[in-house]
């Protein structure tokens, strides 16, 4: 009984996980991402891989707030917004989340962890900051479905992570 | 008196009375802490003296005038004094001592007294003996009065001094900081005349009453500028804004004049007419208001305004004023909900605004597409307006919003330089944003923000 319920609750919502590297322009998966689950409300996890510092007082004071802040610009965060505001009521809620493992099970941990139904990986040359590094060979090797979408690698000419960034693109990517 | 100075004044003043203050406690203190300390040690010698003098029993005796030996040191001008009470008292014995009649007294009746005359202290108590009554007095000349205490003074005295010199520098330091940011504003506010008014103070750095300050100046300078800028250029404003109106009525008028035709085709091109005209009177209206009023903002008619209709009123505009325009509007990341689309706005002067950037983006493009996007942040509504047309040379970009600056590659096309500053104008008493990134040969995109109107 209880597990019926789950499923139908299942059906109508939907986690997907995305890969980001904290630019506008890989954003553009996110749109995409949501278009492809049009029949279901979406909790969208956009997430990082980071090295956590193994010195001593930056583990005392860790804060992934104070982290995130530092990875993502206030671009970065007003591009998500825009997008969750386009849909609505469709993405139920949008989160940023840090992957800190260096193991395939400690990424299915993350997965079980955000309860991720669905993953979709970008097919473009992300460019990872220095704390950062590229989770997707993890994503790769999952058991979990995920989907390729390949982004234009036009980048825009004005310069990165401003807002028109995530315009520019917007109907190239496939 | 400048303020800065008084400012330092003050705070010296107040530190100086806080320091008055504190020595004054701690030298009070000090001394009566000494004198007290003092007594003591007075009235136990005269204790010991007592017992030294008046003891019967040898023994005793020898062990007393050890202990006074050996454990109590010698005080300076340490004097033993003797005197036996009798039934009347000796007042000429309390004058060859020079001490008040008072002291006797209080030794009498309380047992114990202490006097001081000057340097020398004075303790006395009352010694009972066989039925007899003795007053033993020490006196002794205070070494910790004389020297310690002076030497406090000294020290204070000197400390004062010098923390009052460094506090008197550090106010004048304190307050030059302090007033660090209002001479500064003052100096760049001393450079900006009639003739520079586009120059603004910088408002980078932490948010503060300066900073309030500084943006407060700035939007007074906005305004001031814009009325400036609309009064001394009306006429060329004017015929900017009014010429493709006109063209259009004319050359409406002219295709209609051209030959003869039927009613229905004579009704259809006045009603274009006139809606050209209602248009003309609008921005005719619109631009009296401008050079009136200049932009108080108290004075704006702000209605909340629909993005998604404005920015089709705009095309429509556009593409009545030249048919080659193509203006596209990508609905892509428009919201599914139309309430989040709307904002603060006095509809006539953001139309103008908008469709001055949509208008130069299909000029210098030779009439390529000019997209144009929507999004809605939280707190934001985004426009972004693309073109693919010259573009702004780089070092040129920072000119762009001076008034009939035109960049260098511009000489091709027709126009007056005026239309970006009044939409940065018009942007600013909407409280928005307005940033234009261009790449010389590819295009140029203007990004304009509104706070949303809900």
């Amino acid at each position: 009984m209880l597990l019926v319920l789950y499923q139908t609750y299942k059906t109508v919502r939907k986690t997907i996980l995305i890969p980001t590297d904290c630019s506008i322009y890989s954003l553009q998966v996110v749109k995409h991402a949501i278009d492809r689950n049009a029949d279901c409300v979406v909790d969208v996890v956009l997430f990082t891989g980071v090295f956590l510092s193994n010195n001593i007082s930056n583990m005392l004071f860790f804060s992934k707030e104070e982290l995130v802040d530092e990875l993502c610009s206030e671009e970065f965060h007003e591009a998500c917004e825009i997008i969750c505001n386009k849909y609505g009521k469709r993405v139920r809620s949008m989160r940023f989340e840090i992957f800190t493992g260096n193991t395939q099970a400690a990424f299915e941990n993350f997965l079980l962890g955000n309860d991720v139904d669905e993953m979709f990986i970008p097919h473009a040359r992300l460019v990872y900051g220095k704390k950062c590094f590229d989770p997707v060979p993890y994503m790769q090797d999952s058991k979990l479905p995920s989907t390729v979408i390949s982004l234009v690698e036009e980048r825009s000419p004005w310069g990165d992570n401003i807002l028109s960034e995530l315009f520019y693109n917007l109907n190239k990517a496939r | 008196m400048k303020n800065q100075t008084r400012i330092a004044l003050v705070f010296f003043s107040l530190t100086i009375s806080v320091m008055i203050m504190l020595s004054a406690a701690v030298y009070y203190f000090a001394m009566q802490y000494t004198f007290a300390d003092f007594y003591k040690r007075l009235k136990t010698r005269a204790q010991l003296a007592a017992r030294i003098k008046l003891e019967d029993e040898r023994t005793s005796l020898s062990a007393y005038q050890e202990m006074r030996d050996r454990i109590l040191e010698k005080l300076p001008n340490e004097i033993d004094y003797f005197i036996e009470v009798k039934s009347d008292f000796n007042a000429t014995l309390a004058d060859t001592l020079g001490l008040p009649a008072s002291f006797f007294r209080n030794v009498i009746e309380q047992g114990a007294a202490e006097y001081r005359r000057d340097e020398i202290f004075y303790s006395g108590i009352r010694h009972q003996q066989e039925g007899r009554s003795y007053i033993v007095i020490v006196s002794a000349e205070s070494y910790y009065y004389s020297h310690h205490v002076a030497n406090l003074r000294t020290i204070m005295t000197a400390a004062f001094v010098l923390i009052s010199l460094i506090v008197l520098y550090v106010s004048f330091l304190f307050s030059r900081y302090v007033f660090g940011p209002v001479r500064q504003i003052t100096r760049q506010a001393g450079d900006i005349n009639s003739d520079n008014l586009h120059v603004r103070l910088d408002v980078e750095g932490v948010n503060d009453d300066i900073k309030e300050l500084k943006v407060t100046f700035n939007t007074m300078l906005d305004r001031l500028e814009a009325s400036f800028a609309t009064q001394n250029n009306f006429i060329s404003n004017a015929s900017h804004e009014l010429a493709t109106p006109l063209t259009a009525i004319i050359g409406e008028s002219e295709v209609a004049l051209s030959k003869e035709r039927n009613e229905m085709e004579y009704r259809d091109s006045l009603k274009r007419i006139s809606h050209q005209a209602e248009r003309l009177e609008r921005i005719t209206k619109s631009l009296l208001f401008l050079a009136q009023t200049g932009f108080e903002g108290s004075k704006q008619k702000f209605r909340s305004v629909r993005v998604d209709q404005l920015l089709w009123d705009v095309k429509s505009t556009i593409e009545q004023m030249n048919p080659k325009s193509q203006v596209m509007i990508n609905i892509e990341l428009m919201p599914e909900n139309p309430d989040l689309l709307t904002i603060n706005g006095s509809e006539q002067l953001l139309h103008l605004a908008l469709s001055n950037i949509v208008s130069n983006g299909c000029k210098y493009s030779n009439h390529q597409p000019v997209e144009i996007f929507v999004g809605i942040s939280d707190t934001h509504v985004i426009v972004v307006v693309t073109d693919r047309g010259i573009g702004i040379p780089e070092n040129e970009i920072r000119f762009i919003y001076d008034p009939f600056f035109r960049a260098s590659n511009t000489i091709d096309f027709e126009g007056y330089g005026i239309g970006l500053p009044l939409t940065r104008n018009i942007v600013r008493i909407h409280k928005g944003t307005i940033s234009v990134k261009s790449k010389l040969g590819y295009g140029t995109v203007v990004e304009l923000s509104f706070p949303v109107g809900r």
